[in-house]
Parts: structure tokens; C-alpha cells; sequence
């Protein structure tokens, strides 16, 4: 899978603090990252949707500012999906929950490869 | 560096270090990583800006900032919220309806965040004789002496109130034509007390209706959602609410 990254969102984080400060961020995303897509699945399976979306909204503001605006954008989608006033859909969450684990898979290999020269 | 001090409320870990990162360089910064800490924080400091997001653990950001604004030592703080919530605009008019100056949406361009922080800075004036008063159709405010009087026919009538009828007449007059409910009254007059209740709301509103003469049906309750202020006569649309020099 091949992930974009938004190489503009990077600039405003190295210009604001450098690369030591890029990657403390990058380890801060990865491990809350994971925190939160564990949390999810387990909102999920207990079928506590609004929780989920709760959830949702924080990584959705965290991968924007690592410029990972695909696994935003999907988190953006779980907590509409669970904001609206109709039916929800499991295997919907679902699905949009494992494609956000491939993304930040692949994205994070991406954020860990950028180097600079200090 | 200058000494603006600044509060960050945000309970993402990564977007907090961001910001103070961002703007630690320009600014003095504290942060706090709920409501609760930052009550804290503001208990022994006082912040020009508090930048804000609006869902937290436990107390929301809508609910913190009609604490801070119902303090009178933090009443002139000004308030920006940066939320990444799905755009409303209710979600807008609430935060400017408690007293925010402004209102971003995240992922925030620090540029554009410290532009606003230093139009928000030149804004905000030390209080000066200048403006010690303000008026609200036929009432003025003197926020120095914390009194308020009414005009009536040619005569400046004192309105001759307790600190918290005061705090509570100047919430409304500053929401005028808004309704507010028991709960934003509760935390913007009463702040952090806890033997209080709808019931004090209630008590506290009567006795200020006695004290406004003629324009004692001016708070009127609002089915279901609390009260609203608001003038007999008066022009909602018109600009009434000035500095009197």
C-alpha cells in the first residue's frame, strides 16, 4: 500500500522544533496511535459506538498534524458514522478500522525513514 | 521572548508538545491536560490567553471557559478554542456565546494561531479609566466599583446588589437576547462552588427582578432551557452595547 504523507504538515513541525523534536512526535503517534486503534477495537466490539467515535476524534487531529490525512480522513468517517442520527453499521467501523491499521502501518515506516542531516 | 503568558488546554499528548513547541519560542507557556488541572493552573496564575479544545476528559472546554469567565480574575482572559470537531456552527456561537474571542479548527496553522494571538494581545488593553464603563441599553456598568444603574426618565437610578447579584446581572447583560441555561449560570456566577443549585438560580434571579424597577420583567424564563435577557422596546439588531467615555 502506498501511503502519501503531507510533507507540508512535516515542515511545520520541523521548522517549529527541529528533527529530535519530529522524532520524539513520531514515537508520541506510534505508541498513542496504537493505544488508540486497541481502544477502538475494543469500543467496538462492546458495541459502544459514541465512545469509538470519541476515539476517533483524537487520532483524526493527531494524523492530521503528522500529515497522515488518509488514516485522518478515515477517522474522520468512524466518528461521523457514529455522530448521525441513524442506523449504525458494525461491519462499516469495522472495515474502516482495519484499513486504518494498514495505513498506519505504512505510514509510520514512512515517518521513521525520514532523515536530516543535523 | 515577551511575557505573555499563555495556557494550553489539550489532552492529546502530541498536539500539546506541539503547540508549546511552537509557541514556547515567542511566549511564556503552561499547559494542562484536562479542565480539572487547568482550574489549577488558573488558581495561581493569571494567563492572557487560554487556547482551548473543546472535548476533554471530564469537564468539556465549553464548561471550562464559563468557569474562567465567571471568575472576576480571570473574566478579561481571552479564550480561543482549537477543536478538531466537525464544523457547526452552534459548536461556534457557544464558544462566542460564553465569552471566546475566537475559534479554530484543527490541524491549526501556527502562523495563522500566532497572527490571531497577537491581534487578540493589542486588543486586550489594561483597564483604564477609559473603559471602566459600559453600557447595555439603559444600563451601565462600572466594572471598577462592580455596580450597575439604570436610567429612568432623567435620573441615573443605583441598582444597590450583593457580588453575586452583580457577577449575575452583567452575565446577562452580556448575553443579551440570548438564552442561557441554569447550567452556564451556574458555573459563570457561582464558578467552583459546589452548595449550589438550580433552586439558587432561581432565588438569586427574583431578587434581581425586585431590584430593576421598571425594567423588572427583563429576565424572563425560558421553558425547558433557563432564561434569557433581554429590553422591552429595545432593538435587538441595534448596536446598544457601548463604552460610555
Amino acid at each position: 500500500m502506498a501511503v502519501k504523507i503531507n510533507n507540508e504538515a512535516l515542515d511545520k513541525i520541523l521548522q517549529a522544533g527541529g528533527y529530535e523534536f519530529y522524532q520524539e512526535l513520531v514515537e508520541i503517534y506510534d505508541t498513542n496511535t496504537k493505544e488508540q486503534i486497541s481502544e477502538m477495537q475494543r469500543l467496538l466490539s462492546d458495541a459502544r459506538f459514541k465512545e469509538c467515535g470519541k476515539v476517533a476524534h483524537t487520532l483524526k487531529s493527531g494524523s492530521a498534524y503528522m500529515g497522515v490525512d488518509a488514516l485522518s480522513s478515515l477517522a474522520a468517517e468512524i466518528e461521523l458514522h457514529t455522530l448521525q442520527d441513524g442506523a449504525i453499521s458494525l461491519e462499516f467501523l469495522t472495515e474502516c478500522l482495519s484499513e486504518i491499521q494498514l495505513i498506519f502501518a505504512e505510514s509510520l515506516l514512512q515517518l521513521r525513514s525520514i532523515k536530516m542531516s543535523a | 521572548m515577551n511575557n505573555t503568558e499563555i495556557l494550553i488546554i489539550e489532552d492529546s499528548e502530541l498536539e500539546r508538545k506541539l503547540l508549546e513547541k511552537s509557541l514556547g519560542e515567542s511566549y511564556q507557556i503552561d499547559t494542562a491536560e484536562s479542565a480539572e488541572m487547568a482550574l489549577s493552573r488558573i488558581e495561581s496564575k493569571d494567563y492572557d490567553i487560554v487556547l482551548l479544545d473543546v472535548q476533554l476528559p471530564g469537564m468539556d472546554g465549553y464548561r471550562f471557559c464559563a468557569q474562567l469567565k465567571g471568575r472576576t480574575r480571570s473574566k478579561d482572559t481571552a479564550v480561543i478554542f482549537i477543536t478538531g470537531k466537525q464544523f457547526k456552527v452552534e459548536d461556534k456561537l457557544m464558544g462566542f456565546s460564553l465569552g471566546a474571542v475566537d475559534y479554530l479548527i484543527k490541524p491549526v496553522d501556527i502562523r495563522e494561531l500566532k497572527a490571531r494571538i497577537e491581534v487578540h494581545l493589542q486588543k486586550s488593553q489594561p483597564r483604564t479609566e477609559e473603559n471602566r464603563y459600559y453600557r447595555v441599553g439603559p444600563f451601565e456598568i462600572d466594572t471598577q466599583r462592580q455596580a450597575i444603574c439604570y436610567d429612568n426618565k432623567e435620573e441615573k437610578v443605583d441598582i444597590p446588589m450583593s457580588t453575586l447579584e452583580y457577577r449575575l446581572l452583567q452575565f446577562f447583560l452580556r448575553h443579551k437576547d440570548h438564552v442561557v441555561t441554569r447550567d452556564q449560570l451556574l458555573d459563570s456566577v457561582w464558578g467552583n462552588s459546589r452548595a449550589v443549585t438550580d433552586r439558587s438560580v432561581d432565588v438569586l434571579i427574583s431578587k434581581i427582578r425586585a431590584k430593576l424597577g421598571p425594567f423588572s420583567n427583563s429576565i424572563k424564563a425560558v421553558r425547558g432551557c433557563g432564561y434569557r435577557f433581554s429590553v422591552d422596546g429595545l432593538d435587538s439588531n441595534r448596536e446598544d452595547s457601548t463604552k460610555v467615555s
